[in-house]
């Protein structure tokens, strides 16, 4: 179970922090899952690849709504590329350790891990524990209950309308909205929640599995890949749903033969293709991370930049799945940053050395 | 019939539109523009070479308050859209287990005449109703979805470009054609499966109308446009990347059945057209009242009159409230020479406002419980009560084209099918049909043909493909048709085209372009003569392959024969998007991609095909129509 430190904010800054996890947790699922989508080749394994694809945009999404709570209180949201193998941001238990695996139960079982939904909340409990000070493992599903109270505590004046806001005029129609008030940053929390988890359960309520747009929630999207059944509706009353006896078709043999963890990978004598491509997936993904970084902090333009971006590291990655490396395997894209980045930690990506 | 009996499905909800606009302005009406006849992206009204990508780009952006998203993506995709009630027979019910379900859709909003206003399509793959596990639809389309019936003047107070405008859209899922009913516990789709096990039931009819357009995501803009708003847009194309800039609609339709003898393509049911009365005073002044459908149910219990109202009563404000007309009625005469008119029935307001087109897809049902011996016969129309206008007229015979708009390459022999209707049922033999070209205003050209229904009611004629151009029929049943019919307000004995209520076909004629197939297959050539063109217009023609990079272009070329491939022509993911990859340039692309080293030899090899796209597609709606099978329940 994933476990985010909690800690009760003293000030604005505070609330900042807390915001900023949410980012980077929402900005960090998206390697794991994208690397598992892209491992598919093309035409193989639809019913899996349409799923992962789904929820892939919605993280985006997620994360984009969270840039735009952090603008409205007047932060400054910061894009920051995670490491693999290792925790999500902020994970203090450390209990899932995520890895960046091709297509395969493995990843299927740790969109499930990632996304596992929270059991009913206890208000009562959670406000009693919020009162104490200092700070305390949560779990995710209670760190944005506890975010929502805390949002709703700021004084309006906290609140900036159309402050560095990203909406859906060029992407995302329907589903990504700016953020002026509380009332629409509880909103951003409800969807990110109820797309990851389904409707939740409250008193009387069992939850349910769709979320609020009536879409399957992410963690039956994976549990559906990971049994190879479809979540169907029982059609009997009361409601009700069980796996199958429909398939999604998985074969599980239809994927590149990627390694897991390609950042962990020693390069420095794969084929010169093999480094070439990984060099183009960095420099690809640290475009997307720098445009971003710019679109969420006055520059809309910015994210037009990053999503030529993201199409350019598409493109890369299929190169890099689809060359060869010394062993036959091949590798997707490490999903690192070149450049300051690694100079900054002292590390050396030898891939990077190519660029 | 169609939609407009049960069991049906309504939904409602939202589209976006992103087409690319740079080749929406014919050579000299901009700097960047686009030839229509040629297919050519043209700088400054010459044809674009290699070296002049950048500076095509440039103008478009400078261009950018006319053209409103030079760099588009095509794609149009329903947002926020839900079910939102079902009838089967006993009224509007949101309690069947498929309302609320989720309605997907995405395609390429693409024109077959890229100026005009009056030939959209949407090439699609799929659409779904639902989703898996839950109960659902999928329906693989025969054919696009092509736009009928357009109103210029269905919500005056929101006028910023097309925002004015309201459009029905319609094809239909062939039941052979991979349609899916997955029906559990919803009677409503209990119903569809037990119709569709008919002989009668081809398959499934969609009809959703689009209205209320919003651009740069700005309900208050004024209709002239916005300075501010269009600055906005060019820093941010100035700053690269990736800027789509994407109007919205909203959106309301309905799901029935296809029955042997309904139109594919558009409304086919018995017509109400549009008459020329603008409404005057109040909220709405300055709209108009759309063309509307209508059937009479005989045999349903009790029997009804069943009207679309889709694409009918034009709104009164941006909330898209309806324009109120009072009570209307729905005048019911003898046919001619009698005289007898009888008020059929009322439509009161509360049945076409804004609450009750949301709840129903525009369409009304009138409950007929004493319904008139002969009522079938009888003419119909709908007026203001009183002494007030009457706004729609039946017209008994209507001529529809099987294709709405169809693509051909110069030279091919091409034959085009027109079925006519009477009374909204397949016509018989010995009805005159004439068709002639849609003039120019001002025109005295008076060019027509002439036909006679075979016993199908059908007419063929052949489309001219002597030379590379775009142009329509417009089709007139009877043996008085009015002559000539101009695009504009019609002098003399003219007639004045109006697309709601003149029924018509676009015809686009590919060149072959042969100088450009015995071209020697060198990059330079491929992207000079072939690529740059669409790297003009849209510099990512689809998001993922970079027109301009030689190595990237050669690495994918079994995916850009496949996306390229003539059978591949209704696809959603068809390149390039905008359907205008000639004969010639095609040959040259392939040439270069098999790698070939010499022109004259690699020509031959792919040769000059005559790539009729849109005849397989109705290849498969004809074998849909054969059908008998479909899928139901778990596979």
């Amino acid at each position: 179970m994933v476990q985010l430190m909690w800690k009760r904010p003293e000030g604005v800054e505070d609330v900042h922090a807390l915001v900023q996890t949410a980012i980077n947790l929402e900005f960090s699922t998206l390697p794991p899952y994208l690397y598992a989508l892209m491992s598919i080749p093309p035409g193989e394994n639809l019913e899996a690849r349409q799923r992962i694809y789904a929820i892939a945009m919605e993280e985006m999404i997620h994360m984009c709504l969270a840039c735009n709570i952090m603008n409205a209180i007047g932060g400054s949201p910061d894009i920051a590329a995670p490491r693999y193998p290792g925790p999500l941001p902020g994970d203090v238990a450390q209990g899932l350790i995520i890895h960046l695996y091709p297509f395969s139960p493995a990843a299927a079982e740790q969109g499930m891990h990632i996304e596992q939904p929270e059991d009913p909340i206890n208000a009562s409990v959670m406000k009693a524990a919020m009162d104490r000070a200092g700070t305390e493992p949560v779990t995710i599903g209670e760190f944005y209950e506890r975010l929502k109270v805390v949002l709703s505590q700021l004084p309006a004046s906290a609140w900036s309308a159309d402050r560095n806001q990203i909406d859906d005029s060029q992407f995302f129609q329907g589903n990504l909205f700016k953020v002026n008030t509380y009332a629409d940053a509880a909103q951003a929390i409800d969807n990110i929640v109820s797309e990851g988890e389904g409707t939740p359960q409250t008193p009387g309520e069992n939850g349910s599995p769709l979320d609020f747009q009536n879409e399957m929630a992410h963690y039956y999207r994976f549990k559906e890949i990971f049994l190879n059944k479809v979540l169907t509706r029982t059609g009997q009353p009361g409601g009700g749903y069980q796996w199958g006896p429909q398939t999604l078709g998985i074969d599980w043999t239809k994927v590149y033969p990627a390694i897991t963890d390609p950042e962990q990978h020693d390069f420095s004598n794969e084929p010169a293709a093999a480094r070439e491509a990984q060099a183009e997936c960095d420099a690809a993904y640290a475009a997307m991370i720098a445009g971003l970084r710019g679109a969420f902090n006055g520059d809309p333009g910015q994210l037009g930049v990053a999503v030529r971006a993201m199409f350019d590291l598409r493109m890369a990655a299929r190169k890099a799945f689809t060359t060869p490396l010394n062993d036959g395997r091949v590798a997707g894209p490490a999903f690192v940053v070149p450049g300051p980045y690694w100079k900054a930690s002292n590390e050396t990506r030898t891939s990077g050395e190519v660029a | 019939m169609s939609i407009l009996e049960t069991p049906r499905l309504y939904f409602r909800g939202q589209i976006s539109w992103d087409p690319v606009t740079t080749n929406n302005f014919p050579p000299k009406a901009q700097m960047a523009g686009y030839n229509e006849a040629t297919t050519d992206s043209t700088l400054n009204a010459s044809p674009i070479t290699a070296d002049q990508v950048a500076a095509y780009r440039k103008a478009a952006i400078d261009e950018v308050n006319a053209g409103w998203n030079p760099d588009g993506t095509y794609r149009s995709k329903f947002f926020e859209t839900q079910v939102n009630g079902v009838d089967v027979g006993a009224g509007l019910d949101t309690r069947d287990p498929v309302v609320t379900a989720p309605v997907g859709f995405q395609g390429m909003l693409i024109d077959a005449e890229p100026y005009g206003a009056y030939t959209s399509q949407l090439f699609f793959d799929e659409m779904s109703f639902g989703i898996p596990g839950g109960c659902r639809i999928v329906g693989k389309r025969a054919r696009r979805f092509d736009d009928r019936n357009i109103n210029f003047q269905a919500n005056p107070s929101n006028a910023f470009i097309a925002g004015s405008a309201s459009v029905t859209w319609q094809t239909v899922f062939p039941k052979r054609g991979h349609l899916i009913v997955e029906d559990q516990d919803s009677p409503l789709l209990q119903a569809f499966n037990a119709a569709l096990s008919s002989d009668d039931v081809l398959g499934l009819m969609v009809r959703w109308n689009a209205y209320r357009t919003v651009y740069y995501n700005d309900p208050d803009l004024p209709g002239g446009g916005s300075a501010e708003q269009g600055a906005a847009l060019q820093k941010k194309l100035q700053e690269g990347g990736f800027q789509p800039n994407p109007a919205r609609s909203l959106v309301v339709g309905a799901l029935g059945l296809w029955r042997r003898g309904d139109c594919a393509t558009e409304p086919g049911e018995r017509t109400l057209v549009s008459l020329p009365v603008t409404i005057d005073t109040g909220p709405a002044k300055g709209a108009r009242v759309g063309t509307a459908f209508m059937k009479l149910n005989a045999d349903a219990d009790p029997p009804n009159l069943t009207l679309d109202f889709q694409n009918t009563i034009p709104c009164a404000d941006q909330q898209t409230e309806k324009a109120d007309l009072g009570t209307l009625s729905v005048i019911a005469a003898d046919p001619p020479p009698a005289v007898a008119m009888v008020e059929f029935a009322q439509i009161p307001y509360e049945r076409y406002n804004r609450a009750a087109y949301e709840a129903t897809g525009g369409l009304i049902k009138i409950d007929l419980p004493d319904l008139l011996p002969g009522a079938e016969d009888m003419v119909f129309s709908i007026k203001a009560q009183g002494d007030g206008p009457t706004y729609l007229d039946e017209v008994r015979y209507r001529a529809l084209p099987d294709e709405p708009n169809v693509y051909a390459n110069e030279s091919e022999a091409r034959q085009l099918r027109v079925q006519v209707y009477d009374r909204g049922r397949p016509a018989g033999a010995g009805l005159t049909v004439t068709w002639s070209p849609l003039q120019d205003a001002g025109s005295t050209d008076t060019t027509h043909w002439s036909a006679t229904t075979d016993a199908t009611g059908a007419v063929y004629l052949h489309v001219d493909t002597s030379k590379a151009q775009i142009y329509a029929y417009v089709f007139q049943v009877g043996d008085s048709p009015v002559l000539p019919v101009v695009n504009g307000a019609p002098t003399g004995s003219s007639l004045g085209f109006n697309p709601m209520v003149n029924p018509y076909a676009y015809i686009r004629v590919l060149p072959q372009d042969a100088d450009i197939a015995a071209m020697e297959p060198s990059w330079e050539n491929v992207y000079g003569h072939v690529l740059a063109n669409f790297n003009a217009i849209a510099p990512c023609m689809d998001n993922w392959l970079r027109l301009d990079d030689e190595q990237q272009v050669r690495a994918y070329a079994p995916l850009v024969k496949r996306l390229t491939d003539p059978a591949a022509f209704e696809e959603f993911r068809y390149m390039p998007p905008t359907r205008d990859l000639t004969p010639g340039a095609r040959t040259l692309l392939y040439n270069w991609l098999d790698g070939a080293g010499d022109g004259a030899t690699a020509k031959s090899r792919a040769g000059l095909q005559p790539a009729s796209a849109t005849s397989g597609a109705q290849e498969v709606l004809d074998a849909g129509a054969a059908s008998r099978a479909h899928r139901s329940g778990p596979a």
